[in-house]
């Protein structure tokens, strides 16, 4: 990629702080209640974030969302194909997360489904693992900086790429940097290789979300509140899935009891819903 | 009387935590018991009522927000979810308030239900953590991949009361708190604007076919 492509990214970015940090409100301190809900809700940058949102979701009724809608003419065992390939390319980044969290039994179930879907499972269309009891799991650097005690930092609604915070932000170039398929594509020159690779993970991604956020958009009243709790505790869980090794047969709870932990330190009198 | 050696009171309150370890297990074992038949209840009448494809719309909600009222801790959830609005809000407030959360639940629910085709719903295990019961499930549709919730039960004099349910990890009450709680901020702190944005919702999907 050239020189000119960086420098527009950079003053991208730099445009994109400065909106930021500009639109950041202030903390409520005259009354500690309304100073803990804005230290809880951690979102300094609403204002920016909100409009960002807006634009996202311009930018997805314009062309992402029509040309998922197309891709989903597919039946769905050929999007689930199209997915568990692009997921199996993922395995040298989710192999190196799991080792970098201290995860060995993890590590194993990576290499174990790497080598059982990119054979049997042809070339990692079918997710044969699954079938055999190796569930799949995602782990990336946003969760590893999360088990190496980072915190989350504030919420960023990023352009494009949807909800996120510092740390997952930063995981995400990490990512993208040590990608064997990165390296090897800026090699061979064939550029066209990550691009397609992010085009069809989008599409995909968008795919297994469609129901999901078309319900969530119909029945919420504030679709940008519902979306930033959303991502919040899934990421919790995610996260959650690795640190506690003892919990995993619990994974679908563990997340939710650190969700409950927060709250006891936010108001004691409302610890747990129904109250 | 004899002064007894120290031993026999150690065997003495050994054998009182026995007793009270197996009473308080027993009494664990039969509250989860409660639970499961609880939320099994749940499921098989609501997957009843919507399956019954011979009722009106109509019926369906109403039968369906019976179902609700006696399941759900609703008044619970709904002081909740507003969190220190609630104790800052007026008792009118307060009252108008619950009733559009009730109603606001069950045209949301009462919709997804509506195509409801059958499917297998399966207890996998039950939990106590601290006052909460919490019961894993699972439902299996056909066409779909299996999607598993869990129950947050609470049991308060004799009743069970769902106070939370989480899908994948994503728990319902606090999705909820967020998003109230960012209406009413954004509208300065008033209960008020959550009930009017609630009424607008529910209107909206009642207008959806």
């Amino acid at each position: 990629m050239s020189g000119k492509f960086y420098t527009i990214c950079k003053m991208a970015l730099l445009g994109y702080a400065l909106f930021a940090v500009s639109a950041c409100s202030s903390i409520p301190e005259d009354d500690p209640e309304a100073a803990a809900e804005y230290r809880k809700i951690n979102d300094p940058a609403e204002k920016a974030n909100r409009y960002i949102f807006k634009f996202n979701q311009g930018l997805d009724s314009v062309i992402l969302k029509p040309v998922t809608g197309i891709y989903r003419i597919f039946p769905k065992f050929v999007r689930n194909g199209v997915h568990n390939f692009f997921h199996n390319l993922k395995t040298p980044v989710i192999l190196a997360n799991d080792i970098l969290q201290g995860e060995p039994v993890r590590a194993g179930n990576t290499l174990t489904r790497f080598v059982i879907n990119t054979t049997i499972g042809i070339g990692g269309v079918r997710d044969q693992a699954s079938n055999w009891g190796i569930q799949s799991h995602s782990e990336d650097f946003g969760q590893t900086l999360a088990v190496w005690g980072f915190g989350e930092g504030p919420y960023l609604m990023l352009p494009i790429l949807g909800p996120s915070n510092p740390r997952d932000a930063l995981g995400k170039v990490v990512d993208y940097l040590v990608d064997p398929i990165t390296w090897w594509a800026r090699n061979k020159d064939e550029d066209w290789i990550p691009i397609t690779r992010t085009v069809v993970n989008t599409i995909d991604t968008r795919d297994r979300l469609w129901d999901a956020l078309e319900d969530l958009e119909k029945s919420s009243i504030d679709y940008y509140a519902a979306v930033r709790s959303l991502y919040r505790q899934q990421r919790n869980r995610e996260i959650a899935n690795g640190q506690r090794p003892k919990e995993k047969k619990n994974s679908d709870l563990s997340g939710y009891f650190d969700l409950v932990k927060i709250d006891d330190l936010f108001l004691k009198s409302d610890i747990e819903p129904g109250k | 009387m004899k002064h007894q050696k120290p031993g026999f009171y150690v065997v003495v309150v050994g054998l009182c935590l026995l007793v009270y370890a197996h009473v308080s297990v027993a009494h664990a074992n039969k509250i989860s018991a409660g639970a499961e038949i609880f939320i099994k209840t749940l499921a098989t009448t609501t997957q009843n009522t919507f399956l019954n494809k011979n009722l009106a719309p109509s019926v369906h909600k109403e039968k369906f927000r019976k179902i609700m009222v006696g399941h759900f801790d609703l008044k619970g959830v709904g002081k909740w979810v507003i969190g220190r609005y609630w104790r800052k809000s007026s008792d009118n407030e307060r009252i108008k308030y619950l009733h559009v959360f009730e109603n606001f639940i069950v045209e949301n629910y009462a919709k997804r239900f509506k195509n409801y085709t059958k499917a297998e719903f399966k207890i996998i295990k039950t939990e106590i953590r601290g006052n909460s019961i919490f019961v894993s499930s699972a439902i299996n549709a056909s066409e779909s991949d299996p999607v598993n919730i869990v129950w947050r039960v609470n049991y308060k004099d004799g009743e069970y009361k769902i106070i939370d349910f989480l899908i994948e990890g994503v728990s319902w009450a606090r999705t909820q708190r967020s998003e109230f709680a960012s209406v009413i901020r954004n509208n300065g702190g008033k209960v008020s604007a959550l009930i009017i944005a609630l009424n607008k919702k529910i209107t909206y999907l009642q207008s959806q076919k």
